[in-house]
């Protein structure tokens, strides 16, 4: 894309949702195009062709036209849920574990803090509530194999290898299993059981004459904690290939409009991989990821390296953060009532979007937002599709805020009378309010709920006056500057394609793996400098251990060592804390005592900041229990444009037209403006309503817009 | 105008109360009927602070209890003391922190030495209303331009608080003396920070000092967050609203649960009658007066008034015991609250619903009011008895839903809890004593319409979770050798209970380690509940172990080795290896009588929940799962649930004909021995006067009950028809 041909060429992005398929079409100059469809779980290629043909109607491209459009795209790439609908659908391998003897339980029966994953407190001391997900495994597909390690890597108990073998045949035979996983007790420590029994199990699949796939948690996910292990490794043997299978449909259908090259897809921890990277479990959670590595891109170009992300959708508000340009790695996310030990960027979601349910508690008389929402289908009440509960969007319309003809570009007819029927039914009437005075009251109340969860969950440790606030997905324009209150952010802002953001974010990122690796390195204030520098030599290995397999990884995917580069990091905490913090390691080496010095003080002051000076423990005991090496290989990107700055009055044809919108208790006159008709330069001062076919931005009077050269709008307070 | 003591406050609240039925005399919520979104916003936003402050806390506590269990809490008070909302996390301590901070009023501190920003103030006493000394309950003063407008509130549970034997669960003390490390309504700081001499005697007085000073900080982060984060909320909203909106919200919680009442149930009067066995005779004891066994009697007395007010008595309780399971009636009360969250307030959880109740307590003198009575009484593990009172909360309220129809929310008896804690020298060589997490984890109660859920529950906090195996090991001295789902381990029903798990473990690399197999709920002897709607009982507790075994030469010839606690015709410790010393089926609780050594074993079950329904009506395909998944066995298919089955393609399949004759044959059974109510009255009458077959702990159970509750005496002796001056013992 760094070139300019003759025949132009093209990034496909895209972001397969829960309700939606976004396919974003990005050209050399950075102009993007995105099209939208229902996402179709099923066969998800249909949701994504048809969101691709019209993205290609917009650019004016008909399907004939657009036969051979494959040929003129350098990249396409898939993010979303074809991992998860396979584990939703428990459409994926009959998969038979082999665990340490005592354990064959261990999917079947979890833990108890899977049954309550995301739910509210309200929920969580409701204990009819409890439900355990379906195993992925049954206790019938488990076989027990005696041995132990201990938490040194020391063989405890030998491996009993005439259970191995009579396990794997009756999981072969008996159960006539597709998919094996090994999960042995503190096989991250010493691997060397598991190993022994994949052996075994390959042996005897060759005397059975049935090869299955066989996953070993050891390779899978390294780490501590066994369920999550077990769980990681589960869904790796369970969804892989199955999830796969979705995949190469979607390639097809690219081939056959004759895209050349191999769908890339998305890992949870931000990177893109091709789609038969063996470790696909680690595309199980990318569903959110492209939003924020789009924000991460967006901020090195702007030069912003703290940015608090929020996306607005049709069912959640999801968030993360960039902190110096770093994106937290969460390492036990939640995944489909399971934890995982499956390294993901660190987002925390609410069930909070546009299409969220209002309603009123008849005991308490108490507004209830969600967490359920209407989603695409049956949508708000004012699509008329059966669905009668209001939702947030229908308080949007109500309140002028949401146009009757511009729903979706004005593809979807509405009916506003709907929406006033039912909330003033089933919500204004029971709170004894206006209409107009309980849309707005539900609006602010999600609006707190979203501002919440950014302050108090997320930034914990964070000083708001470093970070600037991006909004987008559909929903974000729309709620932005709603909940981002009169916080102190540093600045706030949104971009014009903010539906297509998180599709365009995943044709952001780098080709990166990622591997993590338990350690045990323990210093102590009574130790000597070399003995602490011996103690910390497990760290070293496990880096040159992680750093060898990652390029030897790379390379085998045809990049050369001098394009990868590398980044260390440990996970370290006080020594007798449970939680350790992620650091990454200002050096690259743990040789000498000024290397140690350095790797502690970031610690500390990582520490200190999140966690207020009188928490900090002052016992000089430091434990890292984890390392992390990322290896990554830059790749072509969009181009965010830099455009010619036009005057600050918008040009006439982007002016609508004026409309009655109801804030502050009143209506008030709002001008509507034409967001694709908008250019770079341009400021527009509130209240105003700037609609494009993929979402709205709201701007309350006391705001001002101004669009800079790449095309971001920054919204400021009128009075700052 | 001089501004009125926080104790003036409180009296003039009371007398509100009285006047108006509306707590603070709100009978209007003027905030929520003006502002509703307001209103809701800003409890969103409260609640959202005190989870903060619980995430920060956690994370910077450092005992894998408060971090990998989530045993701690903070909650945000008014300026009186009352509970506006608290965090996620254990939330049996709502009530008591509430009750914490006006003791503290109420004593005197507002005078002397006065309240200041940046006070840190502790209780961990029972006599104050601490509930063991291992509870380490905490609250600051919130002072917003120079006025008090709040109290921040943690507790958090210490992994060893200096108690006579090592640990958090002191069912063995004799006496208060022996509980430990007293903090007894203390200013342990000024200015954000501990004064010097509260580390000092943490370092002095407890077995973990650095684990005990991590949860003190994190105890504190939590609070200061809090604190920093209010401010910002009255910055933002106002003081008046803060104000006037969190004094609502308490009110609004009892009508909510008032509501709840009146919607959902029937008013009358409706009892529930439990008891729990302590076995200690010819146990490693402290002192020669515990050589004995102890039994509690637990009646409830629920009665719904017409206006859907709450009249709970627990009159009848028995004497005091000479172990750690007394506990004070401010402690017992916030655990009844907790409870009352799990079945009628779980949306705006705070002081309010409690207060919609009228509580006789226990007698003085009672295991659960003993310090009138007796001020030596000893409360290191006080909650045990008195969880059975939160587990018949759900019966009765089970039963009162059902009977409106609510069979949605009707739950049975919760599972009884039996713990682990070791002491010893761990892997890395470093000393640690604990309580492992595994009974923080059980199957839940049957419902109305499902099985309960295996490993899903705990009655003391709803956030209910063992963790992993690997973090245990990293503190102590185990390698696990099993962690299934306990077949049969919840009670028998239509629906059954949620099942529990055993834990299996191999003492390893350690000079030494002791087990307490604790008693925080456990019943050994007796049955923990009775079964509801003609369910059977859960299994009671008991675990085994075995010392000075042979399972070193086991694995040296590659032989089987103990992975689970076998079934009642086939105990696995003495099945499966050989031992100096074998333990099948030992009475809980117990401590070791030397410590264990490398490769004995240890065989410890965590209980299933209660059953709800005839077991022979019991859907025969989930009895059939049920086996396919190793969760029950053919016995009790066959003998309890009446169900015949087959195999094929090994699987069970239900063998419908032979079924439906097995069912019909065990309900002749039944009708064979049944007894009309009247002939079977009279011969347990019999009984009963002459004190036939009855345990000397049960006589002197009921000895003590009918002299600390003189009514509840008499209502005893006229349905048995007994003489006036009968009484057990005599």
């Amino acid at each position: 894309m760094t070139e300019k041909r003759a025949t132009p060429r093209y990034l496909v992005g895209c972001d397969a949702g829960g309700t939606m398929t976004d396919v974003i079409i990005v050209d050399e100059d950075g102009r993007s195009i995105i099209g939208k469809a229902p996402t179709s779980p099923h066969d998800e290629s249909i949701g994504y062709m048809e969101s691709f043909w019209e993205a290609l109607e917009y650019m004016g491209i008909s399907q004939e036209e657009g036969k051979d459009f494959g040929k003129q795209v350098e990249t396409a790439i898939y993010t979303g849920t074809s991992m998860l609908n396979t584990v939703i659908n428990m459409s994926g391998y009959k998969t038979g574990i082999l665990v340490t003897r005592g354990f064959e339980d261990i999917i079947a029966q979890g833990r108890g803090s899977q049954t309550f994953i995301g739910a509210q407190w309200s929920e969580i001391t409701h204990m009819q509530y409890r439900k355990h997900r379906t195993p992925l495994v049954p206790r019938k597909q488990a076989r027990g194999v005696t041995e132990r390690i201990d938490m040194f890597g020391k063989v405890v108990i030998p491996i009993y290898e005439h259970e191995v073998e009579q396990g794997i045949r009756e999981l072969l035979l008996d159960e006539q299993v597709e998919a094996i996983a090994i999960i042995f007790l503190q096989s991250f420590n010493n691997p060397q059981h598991e190993q022994r029994a994949a052996e075994i199990a390959r042996r005897v699949m060759k005397d059975v004459g049935r090869e299955v796939v066989l996953e070993l948690s050891s390779e899978v996910a390294p780490t501590m904690r066994e369920i999550s292990r077990a769980n990681a490794t589960v869904v790796q043997a369970y969804a892989s290939d199955p999830a796969r299978k979705q995949l190469f449909r979607i390639e097809e259908e690219l081939a056959k409009i004759g895209y050349p090259h191999s769908l890339k897809t998305v890992l949870g921890y931000g990177g893109i991989t091709n789609i038969r990277y063996p470790r696909l479990f680690e595309a199980a959670m990318s569903g959110p990821v492209g939003g924020l590595m789009g924000a991460k891109y967006l901020s090195s170009v702007i030069g912003e390296e703290n940015i608090v992300c929020s996306d607005v959708g049709g069912t959640s508000f999801d968030a993360g953060t960039i902190t110096a340009g770093v994106l937290p790695i969460d390492r036990e996310p939640g995944f489909q009532d399971m934890y995982v030990n499956v390294p993901m960027l660190g987002i925390t979601s609410i069930g909070a979007g546009t299409g969220t349910y209002i309603r009123v508690d008849p005991q308490t008389n108490r507004i209830k937002l969600g967490p359920d929402s209407a989603g695409g289908t049956p949508g708000p009440a004012f699509m008329e599709a059966g669905n009668e509960t209001p939702t947030i969007n229908d308080a949007n319309l109500l309140l002028g805020i949401l146009s009757e003809t511009n729903y979706l570009g004005g593809k979807v007819k509405i009916n506003k009378d709907a929406s006033y029927r039912f909330f003033k039914e089933k919500v204004a009437d029971p709170l004894g309010l206006d209409v107009y005075e309980a849309a707005e009251t539900c609006l602010e109340l999600l609006n707190v709920m979203m501002r919440e969860h950014l302050v108090q969950s997320l930034m914990v440790g964070h000083d708001l006056r470093e970070y600037v606030l991006l909004g987008y997905g559909g929903g974000g324009p729309l709620h932005l500057l709603g909940y981002a209150g009169d916080y102190p952010w540093k600045a706030v802002c949104t971009v014009p394609h903010a539906g297509g953001f998180s599709a365009w974010g995943g044709a952001c990122m780098d080709y990166s793996h990622r591997r993590h690796k338990s350690v045990g390195a323990v210093i102590t204030p009574d130790l000597d400098d070399a003995t602490k520098l011996a103690y910390l030599a497990p760290v070293m290995g496990a880096w040159q251990a992680l750093e060898a397999e990652l390029n030897k990884e790379l390379q085998e995917e045809g990049f050369e060592e001098d394009q990868i580069s590398i980044k260390r990091v440990v996970y370290m905490k006080y020594y007798g804390q449970l939680d350790d913090v992620e650091v990454e390691s200002p050096v690259a080496t743990l040789d000498s005592t000024a290397d140690m010095d350095a790797l502690i003080a970031a610690f500390e002051a990582l520490y200190t900041k999140m966690f207020t000076l009188a928490a900090r423990p002052d016992i000089g005991a430091y434990h890292i229990t984890e390392v992390c090496v990322v290896a990554k290989v830059d790749t072509v990107k969009p181009v965010l444009r830099t455009f010619e700055l036009a005057d600050a009055t918008p040009p006439e044809k982007a002016f609508k037209c004026k409309r009655q919108v109801f804030m502050r208790g009143k209506w008030q006159e709002a001008d509507i403006w034409e967001m694709e008709s908008l250019v770079p330069g341009n400021e527009i001062a509130g209240l105003a309503v700037i609609e494009a076919s993929n979402t709205t931005l709201l701007v309350p009077p006391e705001w001002h817009v101004r669009i800079d050269e790449h095309d971001i709008y920054w919204l400021t307070r009128k009075d700052s | 105008m001089a501004t009125r003591s926080l104790k003036d406050q409180i009296a003039s609240n009371e007398e509100a109360f009285k006047k108006t039925g509306a707590l603070f005399g709100l009978e209007t919520l003027k905030r929520k009927e003006t502002d509703p979104g307001t209103y809701e916003a800003v409890w969103h936003i409260l609640s959202n602070l005190c989870n903060a402050a619980w995430a920060t806390g956690c994370k910077v506590s450092s005992s894998p209890i408060a971090a990998e269990g989530g045993d701690a809490l903070w909650g945000l008070h008014t300026p009186t003391g009352e509970a506006i909302c608290i965090s996620r996390g254990i939330s049996a301590h709502a009530g008591l922190l509430a009750d914490m901070i006006k003791n503290f009023i109420d004593i005197g501190y507002e005078e002397y030495p006065g309240f200041k920003q940046g006070d840190i103030f502790e209780n961990n006493d029972p006599h104050y209303g601490g509930i063991h000394s291992p509870d380490f309950d905490m609250c600051m003063p919130l002072f917003y331009e120079g006025e008090l407008v709040a109290w921040a509130s943690c507790v958090s549970h210490v992994a060893d608080a200096g108690s006579v034997t090592p640990g958090s669960i002191g069912f063995i003390n004799p006496d208060c003396y022996s509980d430990g490390l007293a903090i007894s309504m203390e200013r342990v700081g000024e200015g954000d920070r501990f004064y010097p001499w509260y580390e000092l005697r943490i370092r002095s007085r407890t077995r973990t000092p650095d684990f005990v000073m991590g949860d003190a900080r994190g105890r504190l982060a939590g609070c200061i967050t809090l604190r920093e984060r209010l401010f910002e909320v009255i910055e933002k909203y106002g003081l008046d609203l803060f104000k006037e909106a969190s004094l609502e919200y308490v009110e609004d919680s009892r009508r909510y649960a008032v509501g709840r009442v009146k919607t959902q149930t029937v008013p009358g009067r409706i009892r529930k009658s439990q008891f729990k066995d302590l076995a200690m005779k010819g146990k490693r004891v402290l002192l020669a007066k515990q050589d004995v066994d102890c039994m509690f009697n637990l009646p409830m007395e629920l009665t719904i008034n017409a206006d859907a007010s709450v009249d709970l008595s627990l009159a009848g309780a028995s004497g005091t015991v000479p172990f750690g399971e007394n506990i004070s009636p401010t402690a017992l009360k916030s655990g009844l609250m907790m409870g009352y969250s799990h079945i009628i307030g779980f949306d705006m959880f705070n002081s309010g619903p409690i207060s919609a109740w009228n509580i006789e307590m226990p007698p003085a003198g009672s295991w659960a009011n003993p310090y009138p009575v007796d001020y030596q009484a000893a409360s290191g593990v006080a909650w045990a008895p008195a969880v059975t009172w939160v587990s018949s909360l759900y019966e009765v309220f089970g039963r009162l839903f059902q009977t409106r129809g609510f069979i949605e929310e009707m739950a049975a008896g919760s599972g009884t809890i039996m713990t682990a804690e070791f002491s010893g020298i761990n892997q890395t060589g470093m000393y640690l004593t604990g309580l492992t997490l595994e009974q923080a984890s059980q199957g839940s109660p049957a419902r109305g319409f499902a099985d309960g859920e295996n490993s899903a529950w705990c009655i003391y906090t709803p956030e209910a979770d063992f963790g992993n195996a690997e973090i245990s090991e990293l503190y102590y001295p185990i390698l696990f050798l099993g962690r299934n789902v306990a077949p049969d381990s919840g009670g028998y029903g239509r629906f059954r209970g949620g099942l529990g798990h055993t834990a299996v473990w191999m003492v390893y690399n350690t000079p030494g380690l002791e087990y307490q197999c604790g008693d925080a709920g456990m019943r050994s002897k007796i049955v923990g509940n009775h079964g509801m709607y003609g369910a059977y009982p859960a299994v009671p507790d008991r675990p085994g172990y075995g010392r000075d075994t042979n399972v070193k030469e086991l694995i040296d010839a590659q032989k089987p080795l103990i992975h689970e606690r076998g079934g009642p015709e086939n105990p696995a410790v003495a099945s499966a290896i050989e031992a100096r010393d074998v333990q099948d089926n030992m009475i809980a609780p117990f401590v070791t009588p030397e410590p264990l050594q490398d490769y004995d074993i240890i065989v410890h079950p965590i209980a299933g929940a209660e059953a709800m329904g005839d077991p022979i009506s019991r859907d025969p395909v989930t009895v059939v799962s049920d086996l396919n998944e190793s969760w029950t066995s053919e016995r009790v298919a066959s003998d309890i649930h009446g169900v015949a089955t087959t195999q094929s393609n090994g699987a069970y399949v239900v063998d419908e004909g032979k079924t439906a004759r097995k069912r019909e044959q065990i309900r002749k059974q039944r009708i064979a021995r049944a007894l009309p109510f009247k002939d079977w009255w009279e011969k347990e009458r019999e009984k009963v006067q002459a004190q036939e077959g009855m345990d000397p702990a049960v006589i002197r159970m009921w000895a003590s009950s009918m002299e600390l509750s003189p009514k509840y005496a008499e209502e005893l002796r006229r349905f048995w028809n007994l003489p006036e001056d009968f009484t057990f013992g005599s």
